[in-house]
């Protein structure tokens, strides 16, 4: 039987391009995301705020772990904070390969509190906040134009 | 190659590391052995399934990290090691090794993030083949382990440590199977011997106790000093011997001294390492046997250990049995340790040596100082009374700091104010000068 995981991240972006720049390079990592996401049957969502990219990904296990592992060794970003990697029943996002939700100037999160913290359970609390705002974002901009991203 | 990382064998890298050295020239070579921390502990609490699994991500990261390398090995263990031809950046390997292998990695539920040390050998070494590249490489990495520094590039000065080292260790196991029957059998032998410091009590006008404190006069090298010799017996399992000899010579000393012009008898303060604490079974059949060897009074006896030995949890029980037969319990080095004072409060203790870094500064010319000292000093002996701790303050050296610090309520002194550490044979005349010369102020 092949189990369900989930896992959320936070990491400092390497994008020193401007703004509007910055948009162009987040929507390509976003494309090719969503593209190979696909074929490995992994789903998610990415907001990309204060310089900070915050996202979850779910998918079975073994596919989500090696797709983690490709991440990491993206030198895009850095200073990579895993909120929590639990096996799930369903997945949050079964709808998006990669849901994207918006490009925001300041970081909403306490990054610092989050990097500092050694409490797993903060750390999952902070997994949980990321989640609903993932969702919570999502809906809105379905509201706008999803077909843009 | 090796199966579990797919990457070359000690054997497979050191034969690329030669064959790179005559394609390119040994001098135009970058060597960096890397060792993840702590590895042992993840594989103690994950399992060794996972940690097989880390060690196969590890190796999989360091050869997309870098796909220009010449060799991949893992030497042993979770020891790997990276080869670089001629005009790479030696600083930015180092920065991408410490980025891209220390990023978290997710197994099995589990997040992992590893930490590395980083031994890095170049042109610099002057090595003469690829072997000697190799053992720089393996020599920084352990004096990266040695101070806990995350990266260090091998220089000369490293291998002649390092031969020091060796020497000391192995000239310390041949001095403990040279005078192997006098040190089993407690007798005194042509290396190891001992002193004794006095600890004074200046409101009873009366030495409280004598420290034993071990010597080597090396056949060659002259006096070694313990702070260099014992950390190395400790390492390489000898203190055991070693402490246990002590402990014997140090009751036996003890057991004749003559009592004090007030009728007491001063005790004995005697050091036991850590390692030694390790077997708590073997500490106490070693302070039973010298207590009935000897026929010293059990009250005379006080034990000496670290803070950093408190570590273990485990000891509440062995310090307790020590208090049990009647002997008391030291801490040295009060507060310079990492013990938190919940435990210290568990402990059963009965004196704390404040360490002389607290009373270095007790007179030092600039007011700010030596108010922060005064103040820092007064704290730790309230902090230690709080904790029905007797005070004892080492490294006194002047009548100026002793008067500061008796204002503070303390009563027990050592340092060189008193007396160096004496032999055994000026003992008798510095217990009767010293009451002498305390009565007559």
């Amino acid at each position: 039987m092949t189990w369900l995981s989930q896992i959320a991240y936070i990491s400092k972006s390497n994008l020193t391009a401007p703004p509007n720049q910055v948009k162009d390079n987040v929507t390509s990592i976003l494309r090719t995301a969503q593209s190979n996401n696909a074929t490995i049957g992994v789903t998610g969502a990415l907001l990309y705020s204060g310089g900070y990219f915050c996202q979850v990904l779910e998918g079975e296990t073994d596919n989500l772990e090696e797709l983690f592992e490709t991440i990491q060794m993206d030198s895009r970003h850095k200073e990579i904070t895993v909120l929590y990697f639990d096996q799930i029943d369903e997945r949050g996002f079964s709808d998006w390969s990669m849901a994207f939700a918006g490009i925001e100037e300041a970081m909403r999160f306490d990054i610092q509190g989050i990097k500092d913290s050694t409490d797993q359970v903060a750390m999952r609390d902070a997994g949980r906040d990321l989640l609903t705002t993932l969702h919570h974002l999502i809906q809105q901009h379905q509201g706008l134009d999803r077909s843009t991203l | 190659m090796d199966r579990l990382t797919g990457t070359l064998t000690r054997m497979g890298f050191v034969s690329q590391l030669d064959s790179a050295a005559e394609i390119y020239g040994l001098d135009t070579l970058l060597l960096v052995n890397l060792q993840v921390s702590r590895f042992g502990w993840l594989n103690n609490g994950l399992g060794v399934s996972l940690g097989d699994k880390v060690l196969h991500r590890v190796a999989r990261r360091l050869q997309k990290t870098f796909p220009g390398a010449l060799s991949l090995g893992r030497l042993h263990g979770d020891h790997f090691a990276l080869l670089f031809g001629p005009d790479i950046d030696r600083d930015e390997v180092v920065e991408r090794l410490l980025d891209f292998s220390q990023r978290p990695i997710a197994l099995e539920h589990e997040v992992i993030v590893l930490s590395i040390r980083i031994g890095v050998a170049d042109r610099e070494a002057r090595a003469d083949s690829a072997q000697t590249l190799l053992h720089s490489a393996e020599v920084a990495l352990h004096r990266a382990k040695a101070t806990a520094a995350k990266v260090v590039h091998f220089d000369a000065s490293m291998v002649r440590e390092a031969t020091d080292i060796f020497r000391l260790e192995n000239d310390l196991r041949v001095a403990l199977v040279k005078n192997k029957n006098e040190l089993h059998r407690a007798l005194h032998n042509e290396e190891f011997f001992l002193c004794f410091q006095p600890i004074v009590d200046i409101a009873r006008r009366r030495v409280h106790a004598f420290e034993a404190l071990i010597r080597w006069r090396h056949p060659r090298r002259g006096l070694i000093p313990p702070a260099t010799f014992v950390p190395v017996a400790e390492q390489i399992g000898l203190m055991d011997v070693l402490g246990a000899w002590v402990f014997r010579m140090a009751c036996q000393a003890a057991a004749r001294w003559p009592a004090d012009p007030t009728g007491d008898k001063p005790a004995v303060s005697i050091n036991v390492s850590p390692t030694q604490f390790a077997e708590p079974r073997l500490i106490m059949a070693m302070i039973q046997s010298s207590l009935a060897e000897t026929g010293l009074e059990p009250e005379r006896l006080e034990v000496e250990l670290t803070e950093n030995a408190l570590a273990s949890d485990d000891l509440r029980q062995p310090l307790q049995s020590i208090q049990d037969l009647g002997c008391a319990v030291s801490l040295d080095d009060f507060g310079t340790g990492y013990s938190s004072i919940t435990k210290l409060q568990a402990m059963p203790l009965d004196y704390v040596k404040i360490d002389r870094s607290f009373v270095n500064d007790l007179c030092a010319p600039c007011p700010e100082a030596r108010r922060k000292a005064r103040e820092l000093t007064q704290a730790v002996i309230a902090l230690g009374q709080v904790l029905s701790l007797v005070p004892i303050v080492e490294g006194t050296e002047t009548q100026d700091q002793v008067d500061v610090v008796s204002s503070f309520g303390a009563t027990l002194f050592q340092g060189y104010h008193f007396a160096r550490p004496l032999p055994e044979s000026e003992l008798d005349d510095y217990l009767t000068n010293f009451s002498r010369c305390e009565v007559s102020e």
